[in-house]
């Protein structure tokens, strides 16, 4: 045989895992991996911008294709990220953790960055997050932009409630949930829980 | 190639993947001849795309739809492989733990002796050699891959072929 013809034999098929590699590294796919938090087990996805979303496990894959429309990958988080993660969840805030949210729009991402500065064993009303961002009169599309709010434990979403003390909603598994971490901060001495969840 | 770089520069997320199909494999197994490790060839490749679609990101499409994918693919892989060669050189050459064989990727059964024999190369004349006998690029995609004239890659080619065929006399 000529060794032309060898050199040509010289290969095979492609590796198993550089496909799913280059998804994830330019970001046309989320990685995902699971932790606990307060409220059981959580999915956590990420891309090269940040983490992208939290949610709860049971049914994660449909919620996230509608919402976000890029595949899902099970992987480790970035070694530069993966101690940050569990205590970004323990402790209600984003720390030095990257987080991608291109899901939602400048306005929105104004409201839960001041959203990520409430202390864990305080809430705040939507009032209040509402004269942070200087829109005092936009209660309303402050709400919606906690609702929309994709990593909620990271951004700690479930401290803000309604000025009537009532806990009002919440997008992580419904208002019992809000319940069961504001109970778990400490801070749910003197609210109201609403089971109807209405805001 | 033609339809795909029309592809990518018209929905660059929709037609990635399938450039990922059509030329992943033979980038791996070109740098796994050129770099002559496995793992780091996996680890080149997956770098090669990723840097690939940053770049494709910023082109404005007319540009993209005139790309020759296979040579400016490996305009990237080059470049990356070449400084990873540099970088292991300079690093304390590691005990290799694997054995032959042991790895989970399957491989040619006489790799191990090729990467012995490519070993003897110069990295220009074993690049020119993998690019026209392993990944199967034209001369003037090499050209164009490598910066180097047509005239030079032929020599290498060339030169590359009359030492692999003197160590494998040497060897029977």
């Amino acid at each position: 045989m000529s060794i032309e013809s060898q050199l040509e034999g010289l290969s095979g098929p492609l590796p198993d895992g550089i496909t799913d590699g280059v998804a994830l590294g330019t970001g046309l796919a989320d990685g995902y991996d699971f932790y606990e938090s307060a409220i059981g087990a959580v999915v956590v996805t990420f891309n090269p911008e940040g983490v992208s979303s939290v949610d709860m496990a049971e049914g994660f894959e449909e919620r996230h294709a509608e919402r976000f429309g890029r595949a899902l990958l099970r992987a480790e988080a970035p070694r530069a990220w993966a101690i940050h993660i569990p205590q970004a969840i323990e402790r209600g805030t984003p720390g030095s953790l990257p987080l991608d949210l291109r899901s939602v729009t400048e306005f929105q991402q104004q409201v839960l960055l001041t959203t990520a500065t409430i202390p864990k064993g305080e809430v705040r009303p939507y009032g209040w997050v509402a004269r942070e961002v200087h829109r005092p009169k936009a209660v309303r599309a402050v709400g919606s932009a906690v609702a929309r709010n994709p990593v909620p434990l990271i951004i700690p979403c479930h401290r803000v409630i309604r000025s009537d003390g009532h806990i009002g909603n919440y997008s992580l598994g419904g208002p019992h949930n809000k319940v069961e971490l504001l109970e778990h901060e400490g801070s749910i001495v003197g609210l109201k829980f609403d089971p109807e969840g209405v805001m | 190639m033609d339809e795909l770089a029309a592809a990518l520069a018209t929905d660059l997320d929709d037609a990635f993947p399938k450039l990922v199909e059509n030329s992943g494999q033979r980038v791996f197994w070109g740098l796994r001849r050129i770099c002559g490790n496995h793992q780091e060839a996996e680890d080149l490749t997956q770098e090669t795309f990723i840097r690939a679609y940053r770049a494709l990101g910023g082109y404005e499409p007319e540009r993209i739809r005139t790309l020759q994918l296979h040579p400016w693919l490996w305009t990237i892989a080059l470049n990356l492989s070449r400084n990873h060669l540099r970088d292991r050189s300079r690093r304390p050459t590691p005990v290799e733990m694997t054995v032959e064989g042991s790895t989970e990727d399957p491989e040619p059964v006489d790799s191990a002796a090729w990467d012995r024999r490519m070993a003897e190369l110069s990295q220009a004349q074993r690049t020119a050699v993998v690019l026209r006998h392993v990944v199967g690029l034209s001369i003037d995609e090499i050209s164009m891959a490598t910066g180097r004239t047509a005239g030079t890659v032929k020599a290498d080619i060339h030169r590359g072929l009359a030492r692999l065929r003197a160590t494998m006399e040497k060897e029977t």
